[in-house]
């Protein structure tokens, strides 16, 4: 049985609700693409959130982050606390945790959680997160979206969304983790500059995200979602990567052994 | 106390646990994994398990399935040797919440025990599996009295949330 609320989307199945309600989720980083992400799950029925971010909003966010307001700006709020009151003014019952802060202080709140949603910048980043994921099993979706500037032509707006599900295809599978990436993005780090964002193509690929995520709840598609997806921002396409088909997604993922037992949970230390 | 397992595995476990057997009317296995611990709530994660080998089951029709003390060493030997959570596993056959029978109360934990001394910093435990739900009682490290299991959810395509905790 739905409620009023949810009569709109019952065709999400009669557990959905109860599913919503039920699961956990993790939405780190609270800027361009998590505050997205927090005020659908809110209008879809989520209630259960735990929320991080090391930032306070300024006035370079405001040009996309969902929720924040030019008052939070003058009291320097910071984005967890914005996307709590996002989801409180939706679902005043959630139960919201905010962890001010990078979220590797907060691992041992977030290592219960059922989903994460990774709104990170960085490849460093994404790697510490999946590994961090894949030890809790957890599933993780990773969103982001970057601006290349080509000499001569537009700039090109680029993006993915990933599901690293455990026991499926992980970011190294997928080529979008490799040594090369991991390099040249250490080679830059402190040079960086700020980087450009704006809010439609993070609106495109949060709604990839919760569209998986309620997909992987729900099961109400019938088939597995997809595990990649590139925006291509220009011409507002998301799609599959057509290199996708060139790695063997299918077998079983080396870097993070479903069945090894040791690289699950809390790490111990052994005496041997 | 929560479990958390992946699809494959969990699958694959249902389907062995349904193998039939030369003489015995259940299967047993043991499953292997490591505890995590959150601030709100402690968990086990099994990431991988055994069959008990047909030769190591005892031939006695007052239970559904009787193993000897050979399968109950190789599952201390493989639990020692990973350090693990250990979980003897066995399924009744029906849909719906699973419970244990009076006799797997009596002649279960007993098979768990020495498992506290093999590997005392991680828990142990029972559980058993219906054809769509699992139930378990499961004894923190060094703990002597269980804790009964409230969910188990299983990660994949759709993600399964199974247990007392949503009755």
């Amino acid at each position: 049985m739905s409620s009023q609320r949810a009569s709109r989307q019952s065709f999400l199945g009669d557990r959905a609700e109860w599913t919503f309600a039920r699961a956990h989720v993790a939405i780190l980083g609270l800027g361009g693409g998590g505050s997205h992400v927090g005020q659908q799950l809110s209008h879809i029925g989520f209630s259960q959130f735990s929320l991080s971010d090391p930032d306070v909003i300024d006035e370079s966010n405001l040009n996309r982050l969902i929720g924040g307001t030019l008052g939070d700006v003058e009291r320097r709020v910071p984005k967890v606390e914005i996307a709590a009151r996002l989801i409180r003014g939706l679902q005043p019952e959630a139960d919201v945790e905010t962890m001010f802060g990078h979220w590797e202080k907060h691992a041992d709140a977030l290592c219960g959680v059922d989903l994460i949603f990774g709104c990170l910048d960085g490849y460093a980043a994404r790697r510490d997160l999946e590994e961090f994921a894949r030890r809790h099993l957890i599933p993780l979706i990773d969103i982001g979206m970057d601006v290349h500037r080509v000499a001569g032509s537009a700039p090109q707006i680029s993006g993915q969304v990933i599901l690293s599900m455990p026991g499926g295809p992980c970011m190294w599978c997928m080529n979008y983790l490799n040594a090369v990436v991991l390099t040249r993005e250490a080679e830059k780090y402190g040079d960086a500059g700020p980087r450009p964002q704006v809010v439609w193509p993070n609106g495109i690929l949060a709604s990839a995200a919760v569209g998986m995520a309620v997909d992987l709840l729900t099961g109400w598609t019938g088939r597995p979602p997809p595990v990649y997806l590139e925006l291509d921002g220009n011409s507002l396409t998301l799609g599959p990567p057509a290199r996708l088909e060139l790695y063997n997604l299918g077998a079983p993922c080396l870097h993070y052994p479903i069945r090894d037992v040791e690289r699950h949970g809390d790490p111990v230390f052994r005496r041997r | 106390m929560h479990v958390r397992l992946a699809m494959d595995v969990y699958t694959a476990l249902q389907k062995e646990l349904r193998r039939p057997h030369p003489f015995a009317a259940e299967r047993v296995a043991f499953a292997y994994g490591r505890q995590a611990m959150s601030s709100k709530k402690s968990f086990v994660i099994i990431a991988d398990f055994d069959s008990v080998e047909d030769d190591d089951y005892e031939d006695d029709t007052s239970v559904g399935a009787r193993i000897g003390a050979v399968a109950i060493n190789k599952a201390l030997r493989r639990a020692a040797a990973l350090g693990a959570a250990a979980f003897h596993v066995h399924a009744h056959l029906h849909s719906g919440r699973p419970w244990f029978s009076k006799t797997d109360l009596r002649e279960l934990p007993p098979v768990m025990e020495p498992f506290m001394h093999v590997v005392p910093t991680q828990p142990r435990g029972i559980l058993v599996m219906s054809d769509d739900d699992c139930a378990g009682l499961v004894w923190r490290p060094r703990e002597v009295r269980p804790v009964t299991l409230l969910e188990t959810v299983v990660v994949g395509a759709p993600m399964q949330f199974l247990g007392i905790a949503h009755e």
